[in-house]
């Protein structure tokens, strides 16, 4: 892979920064990377290789490249950390290949160093907002780890050339409560948008992509930011892998940039429970990917993430609370309903903590629907693992039969050729 | 446990910062803990609640105390942190504890790092901080806010018992000299810091595997007004990562808001560090890697698996003659002798690709241990056809085969 070309162009308050990224063993076309911002923090763009860089090593990993030559000199911190990234990648991903080197033009130069300024990732959803609440309470205002910035990151969750209807409301709804989270929080908003998800060739972000793309963000804004805090999304007692991870973030930063993983000591359930109380979270907790929703409308109610968020609002008996879920109330019919989500292999992972909030609760009938529904999920992934007498059975079919023992089951129960799910 | 009397007085050389703990949960009778400095950088040394919290917090887990109550003030970030190692530890155990509450009287307030930024080095003599050193040397320019300006040494871990609280250092001149010569020829200061505070929790598989870097970190807690990082070579490579008291997940986690606590390296294999430190030149004549403390006048015993490991890479590349601290042996038949066991093979067999046409005596030596070690693995997992016989045995047999085989062993 080779990446060249950086260059900053500015129309009016809106800045680009773009760079050619070309492959060089995938066969790909190049590809014309770019960043936008505009407003705050825009003016600290400069035409600096590293968030660029940032933003294709888990591509040029994934691909197979063997080495991204960088036209620039590259930060040593993030040359070690990319080294690590990537065996760690093909550590999780059991994928025997060596690191792609990194061959920058004019070598390996440190920033000059990192300014006081932290900054975090905020999205208005738990993670986030539990992540702003408890540095408001440990730090004091002026002191270098207190935020000061809110990045926001438009185009994270759709790797879509034009955005679909969904897309866009979504990235409305967002920016709207960032917005009035910011404002309540002292923080100033840094928007950050681009063409980085294309680039991945991936659906999701989150299995590998998504901690780079944070980083290569916070890079764009150097000049401006020292440290940017990504809030956790799995907690310390049940990590596994995945694209944020406290083990991988950290290796995204540099000399300039520190990039921090935080808050993963808690389960999502504690988190809730920790801004359960908190105003603005009650007004303006945002979990849904959902949409295109009617107008004032954060939240739809009914997916596996907003479910997943209520059911705990409601083990607290805060739900009604919440006017982010317009008043919306959690059924067993409705868990029952429901699909399993982005992450379905993670689905009994991320309900199980819920069942004892929910039987202390009272909710009973929910907590017996949400048992069920994890019981299905096990089900499914045991078929996805191919576990049990089960799966060995049907690999002796796919290696002795070639699988035409369960081509005849199927058609037996009349159930289509696929996994069930 | 109540932590209490915590202060700081002047020695005759230096200074030293003490407290008493308090068990409340355990029986167990009151300890003074203590951490000493000699020469100039006692002039900098604080008596750190964070310092004594960052000691106490795991081996209070271990011993069932529900609480850590300190006088002082408590950094949030620290103190948030060590409860996430507990949560580490759990996931890694599959176990679910309730660790103790961090109470602190004057409340929990982050300090503010100093300015500008400093960073501080853990420094053993062994490859893997040896190595992090030179790199630092090479990427950044020393008035860098990264550069290391201090290295920072701590002893008594292993041996809180045999210190001698009017001669801390005593036993270890020929280290600490070798160390400061280490130091000094990267430019750096050496500090050393001599501590009992293992004595919380003495056992050498609670140190290895919870508490080192707690223990390191506390010694980097105290001086805040000295450095704002603190930097610990890892002494795995990513792939390898396996649960232990000193991993990127426990490290980072025990910094606090004044003193950030790094850990770097994991993405260099331990034989890239040594291929770097041999091309380095002079970097392998001060090497320490053992931790045997063997009889003066080496320090290096040369019998233990790491002296043997390390002894075997710097042979690949030519260069073992140069590391003075080791002693002259028949390496390949002392390896091609000894048993290092399924737990260190992937070690030896990162080795194998430096060994061949190199070294071909050794890396003969290294296969016939590896294959040793593989047998013994299969042993440990009940693999293979024995394995399953072994299996049935113990299930139907309650083991009788295999004692029944042991005994004719015995006999013949």
């Amino acid at each position: 892979m080779r990446i060249g070309g950086v260059s900053l162009a500015r129309n009016g308050d809106r800045v680009a920064l773009s760079a050619r990224v070309e492959w060089e063993e995938s066969g790909r076309p190049p590809f014309e990377l770019t960043f936008t911002s505009r407003g705050t923090g825009a003016d600290v763009l400069g035409a600096d290789p590293h968030p660029f860089l940032l933003a294709s090593v888990v591509p040029a990993w994934r691909s197979g490249e063997r080495r991204i030559a960088v036209e620039g000199a590259v930060c040593p911190r993030l040359r070690d950390g990319i080294a690590a990234v990537q065996r760690l990648l093909s550590a999780w991903w059991k994928r025997d290949r060596p690191p792609a080197a990194l061959e920058p033009s004019d070598g390996f130069r440190p920033f000059a160093g990192r300014r006081e300024r932290s900054a975090l990732f905020l999205t208005g959803g738990v993670d986030s907002l539990h992540l702003l609440r408890k540095n408001r309470q440990a730090f004091p205002a002026g002191h270098p780890a207190s935020f000061r910035d809110a990045i926001s990151i438009r185009s994270m969750s759709f790797a879509e050339e034009v955005p679909t209807p969904r897309a866009g409301d979504l990235a409305r709804r967002h920016a709207k409560a960032v917005a009035e989270i910011a404002a309540r929080n002292d923080l100033e908003v840094v928007e950050i948008d681009g063409n980085f998800r294309i680039l991945g060739g991936v659906v999701l972000a989150g299995p590998q992509d998504q901690g780079a793309l944070l980083a290569s963000a916070a890079h764009a804004f150097a000049q401006r930011i020292g440290s940017a805090s990504i809030a956790a999304t799995l907690d310390a007692g049940a990590l596994h892998r995945w694209g944020t991870h406290p083990l991988l973030d950290p290796l995204f930063s540099s000399s300039g940039v520190e990039i921090r993983h935080e808050e993963f000591r808690p389960g999502r359930s504690e988190k809730i429970a920790e801004i359960a109380g908190w105003d603005v979270a009650r007004r303006h907790l945002q979990v849904c990917f959902e949409g295109p929703l009617p107008d004032g409308e954060s939240n739809c109610g009914r997916c596996e993430k907003c479910l997943r968020t209520m059911t705990a609002l409601a083990a607290l008996g805060v739900l009604d609370d919440f006017a982010a879920f317009g008043g919306r109330r959690v059924t067993p019919e409705a868990i029952e309903s429901m699909t399993f989500g982005y992450s379905p292999e993670n689905f009994a992972l991320y309900w199980a903590p819920l069942v004892p909030l929910l039987e202390r609760g009272g909710a009973g009938r929910i907590a017996a629907a949400v048992r069920a529904k994890i019981a299905e999920a096990r089900r499914i992934e045991r078929w996805h693992r191919d576990a049990g007498w089960k799966g060995k059975l049907r690999r002796l079919d796919r290696g002795l039969l070639g699988g035409t023992l369960q081509r005849v089951t199927q058609r037996w129960r009349g159930t289509p050729p696929a996994a069930p799910g | 446990m109540r932590i209490v009397d915590l202060r700081r007085e002047p020695t005759r050389a230096g200074a030293r910062v003490a407290a008493r703990v308090l068990w409340e949960e355990s029986g167990r009778p009151p300890l003074d803990v203590w951490w000493e400095v000699e020469g100039a950088a006692a002039a900098d040394l604080a008596a750190s609640s964070d310092a004594v919290l960052a000691a106490a917090f795991l081996p209070a887990a271990s011993s069932g105390e529900r609480r850590v109550a300190l006088e002082g003030p408590v950094c949030p970030r620290l103190a948030e942190g060590l409860l996430t190692i507990a949560r580490v530890f759990d996931g890694w155990r599959g176990t679910s504890s309730e660790p103790p509450r961090i109470e602190a009287r004057e409340g929990f307030c982050a300090a503010f790092p100093r300015r500008p930024p400093r960073a501080a080095v853990f420094l053993t003599g062994g490859v893997d901080s040896t190595h992090l050193l030179r790199r630092n040397r090479a990427d950044f320019p020393r008035d860098h806010p990264e550069s290391f300006t201090d290295a920072l040494a701590v002893f008594g871990l292993y041996a809180p018992d045999q210190l001698d609280p009017a001669e801390p250092f005593a036993g270890y001149a020929r280290t600490r000299a070798v160390l400061e010569e280490t130091a000094a020829e990267s430019g750096l200061a050496l500090v050393s810091v001599a501590t009992n505070v293992t004595a919380l929790a003495p056992e050498i598989e609670f140190i290895a595997k919870r508490s080192l870097s707690s223990v390191l970190a506390s010694a980097a807690h105290l001086f805040p007004s000295r450095w704002s990082s603190a930097t610990l070579a890892s002494g795995r490579d990513v792939t390898i990562l396996v649960p232990l008291g000193t991993h990127p997940l426990i490290d980072a986690a025990l910094g606090s808001a004044a003193v950030a606590v790094r850990h770097e390296g994991i993405g260099i294999s331990r034989p890239d560090r040594i291929a770097e430190l041999c091309a380095a030149g002079g970097a392998v004549s001060r090497l320490l890697v053992c931790m045997s403390g063997p009889p003066p006048p080496l320090l290096n015993c040369g019998r233990c698996e790491k002296c043997l490991r390390t002894m075997t890479a710097l042979a690949a590349f030519g260069r073992l003659e140069e590391a003075r601290e080791f002693p002259a042996l028949d390496l390949a038949r002392t390896v091609g002798a000894f048993d290092f066991g399924p737990h260190y093979a992937p070690y030896w067999r990162d080795l194998l690709p430096l060994l061949r046409g190199r070294r071909d005596d050794l890396a003969g030596a290294v296969e016939r241990r590896l294959a040793v070690a593989a047998r013994q693995a299969r042993w440990f997992e009940d693999a293979g056809w024995k394995g399953l016989l072994r299996r049935a045995d113990r299930r139907l047999l309650g083991g009788r085969l295999l004692a029944i085989r042991r005994a004719v062993a015995r006999a013949t």
